[in-house]
């Protein structure tokens, strides 16, 4: 089986294995397309044989060559292996097998770990910057709200869809020129995110299974955690548009109660270059080790050119400001948010 | 409660206590810088044992992290340990670590304070940097005052060349885990965990130990034969010879290739971070570099991140006047690549 995926025609990829699960298939749905040229990477899943011959040895673990990575890891219950060629060239080819977990939930080792890193890699090669954040846009105009994971990104945005809003993303979004792009991947619902908005309009069945989940994670000693994976494009009310001119930044950290202050361009530049750096794992580490051996490479060069990249696709006239959102994130709260948004404070 | 205090090169003191944690093993890591001197106030002081965490007023960042001024806390399941970790003096003044944590396992059973040990490391580098001394990952050894510095990734046979020089040249030992470079080009030994190196270099011909060798070390351990040192490391090495970058292949002969000042500096650089830097969750000093950045996100110009900016400035004039090496070790290692080594690149 065989699906081809192109992201705003700049990225363009294709994964290939025996079954592609209905987890996997509906975080990239916005992006199927049938056919595609000359794919920046291809995934493909199932059983392989690595190329170790002539290889450099890091700790037992790490096989690295010019343009070439392979590995065995471990999180909890996942495990994977994985090998990489072409790593510096135009098409990158990437071969994965996982253990059961892995393939009883691709989206959190297939498609988080690997997938997604090889999505923002091949955006930022090409001078585009991915980053940690939603976006909505209304007339036009998009606002960014970058966040840590829990600070209120998916909340805000969801609101925002019941004020009319426009969906650009809820998770990772495209910056380029002073544009959002969007990028439409599933919704991640646990229920201790779940939205007002959301919840009325979930299933009756949805809305058990979420429970049930929600169950499990407490069992477990907080030790499985199962997102529930939505299509935006199902949420009654969603209008996603492809583009928008990035007005201004929010940049939501959790607080006490709701206070709007303006932020200098290198604190947001600062903590979007964190972000991607910790939304990385476990590439951060990969490429570590490939930058060890070859201290000269694009790779070893890789953060440095992401930050770089996001210098000039923020305008500089984009309006900046730090947001501390209370953990309650009411409608109240929002409301407040909204007219300070609206009213361009 | 038990206490143990370290002085590392007149440079930095540091004092371990336990609290409600019996630990046999406890002196063994650091055991070479131990000192009867107890300070009023240590650099640096780690109390192992349960504590409750004074995190009120912290900014809370992806729900664990807890951010203040100079502080950090957080609690973390990785696989196969736990840990709870608060750190005053996180980035300036005297530092102090709360650290309550376990390894499942046997490692855990027979050394359970190693891993808070462990996690000393980056703090100590931070601090030995800004008096301009250089904790570096690599090995040294050292005759007539002309040392070798062995650098490299883990598992690149570094011990097992170090163990080899010890062996068969009379090489006095540093440090196969870190050492310290100063600017004038001399270096300061940091030997950590000198009973497993002595029990290495006796036993067998190789770092590499089988289950025999592990059961072996655990009943010297159990029963505190650990003491013995026979090659007594020494103090310090007044000039560096050469700087040998290692790294190991899987083909089969020993290589050797140029390495620039500007690319060993970059895998120096690169060598320490990669330490603290893990793919998934195992350890706490894997976590460090997280702990830095996301310290970072609240006080974006901390002097933690100053850090490796003070390495490069203070490493950069050790490479530029230091002849530098890059040697390919095999897959396998026995006498042979150490005797092609000795000739090839000490020409002995």
């Amino acid at each position: 089986m065989k699906k081809n995926y192109s992201i705003h025609d700049v990225v363009k990829f294709t994964i290939q294995s025996e079954n592609i699960p209905e987890r996997m298939a509906i975080e990239y749905a916005n992006f199927e397309k049938d056919h595609i040229n000359n794919p920046d990477f291809v995934v493909e899943i199932g059983n392989f044989v690595p190329s170790k011959e002539d290889c450099y040895i890091v700790d037992h673990t790490y096989y690295i060559k010019e343009g070439y990575f392979y590995c065995k890891d471990s999180y909890k219950f996942g495990k994977w292996m994985i090998q990489v060629s072409g790593l510096e060239s135009d098409q990158t080819h990437i071969k994965l097998s996982t253990n059961a977990v892995g393939t009883l939930v691709p989206d959190m080792f297939i498609c988080a770990y690997v997938i997604d890193f090889f999505i923002r890699f091949k955006f930022e090669s090409k001078g585009y910057s991915v980053v940690h954040a939603s976006s909505m846009s209304k007339g036009g105009q998009a606002f960014l709200f970058p966040s840590q994971s829990g600070a209120g990104k998916t909340s805000t945005a969801i609101y925002l869809v019941e004020s009319g809003y426009d969906y650009l993303g809820d998770d990772f979004v495209i910056l380029h020129e002073g544009q959002v792009l969007s990028y439409p991947t599933a919704l991640n619902i646990f229920a201790y995110n779940l939205n007002p908005a959301i919840r009325e309009n979930l299933p009756a069945y949805d809305r058990a299974v979420l429970q049930l989940k929600d169950a499990l994670y407490k069992l477990t000693a907080r030790r499985i955690k199962i997102f529930t994976k939505m299509n935006p494009k199902d949420i009654p009310g969603l209008n996603i548009t492809d583009a928008s001119t990035l007005k201004a930044v929010y940049l939501l950290a959790q607080g006490d109660r709701l206070e709007i202050t303006d932020a200098e361009p290198d604190v947001i530049l600062n903590s979007l270059a964190i972000n991607q750096k910790m939304e990385s794992y476990p590439f951060f580490k990969y490429l570590l080790e490939y930058s060890y051996v070859f201290p000269n490479s694009n790779i070893a060069r890789f953060w440095m050119t992401c930050a770089a990249n996001l210098k000039n696709n923020l305008n500089s006239d984009t309006k900046l400001h730090n947001v501390s959102v209370p953990r309650q994130y009411s409608r109240e709260v929002f409301e407040e948010f909204r007219e300070a948004l609206e009213c361009g404070n | 409660m038990w206490q143990l205090n370290y002085n590392i090169h007149d440079l930095l003191t540091v004092k371990i206590q336990g609290n409600g944690m019996r630990d046999p093993t406890r002196n063994l890591r650091y055991s070479y810088f131990a000192t009867a001197d107890d300070p009023a106030e240590s650099d640096i002081i780690l109390n192992i044992g349960p504590f409750e965490p004074s995190h009120e007023g912290a900014e809370v960042i992806a729900h664990k992290y807890y951010v203040k001024e100079n502080y950090f806390y957080c609690a973390e399941k990785g696989s196969g340990s736990n840990w709870k970790i608060e750190v005053f003096g996180f980035e300036t003044g005297k530092t102090v670590i709360n650290f309550d944590g376990r390894r499942h396992g046997v490692r855990g059973v027979v050394f359970p304070t190693f891993m808070a040990q462990e996690f000393l490391i980056p703090f100590i580098e931070y601090k030995l940097a800004k008096k301009n001394h250089f904790l570096i990952h690599g090995g040294a050894v050292c005759k007539d005052s002309q040392g070798y510095v062995v650098t490299g990734r883990p598992g690149v046979w570094k011990t097992s060349l170090l163990m080899d020089f010890v062996r068969t040249s009379d090489y006095q030992f540093l440090g196969d885990d870190r050492i310290i470079l100063k600017g004038d080009g001399s270096m300061l030994s940091f030997p950590t965990s000198l009973f497993l190196f002595d029990f290495t270099l006796n036993k067998g011909k190789t770092e590499e130990r089988n289950a025999l060798d592990n059961f072996r070390l655990l009943v010297r351990v159990l029963t505190n034969k650990t003491e013995a040192i026979s090659t007594g490391p020494v103090v310090g090495c007044k000039t560096i010879k050469k700087l040998l970058f290692v790294s190991r292949k899987t083909n089969h002969a020993v290589q050797t290739g140029p390495v620039t000042p500007q690319e060993g500096l970059q895998r120096l650089v690169t060598n320490n971070l990669a330490e603290y830097v893990e793919s998934t969750k195992h350890s706490p000093i894997g976590q460090y570099n997280s702990y830095v950045q996301v310290y970072s996100l609240i006080f974006p110009d901390n002097d933690l991140l100053k850090h490796s900016d003070r390495m490069r400035k203070g490493l950069e004039g050790i490479v530029m006047n230091t002849p530098i090496q890059e040697i390919v070790l095999p897959f396998e290692y026995d006498q042979t690549v150490f005797n092609a080594f000795n000739k090839d690149i000490l020409g002995q």
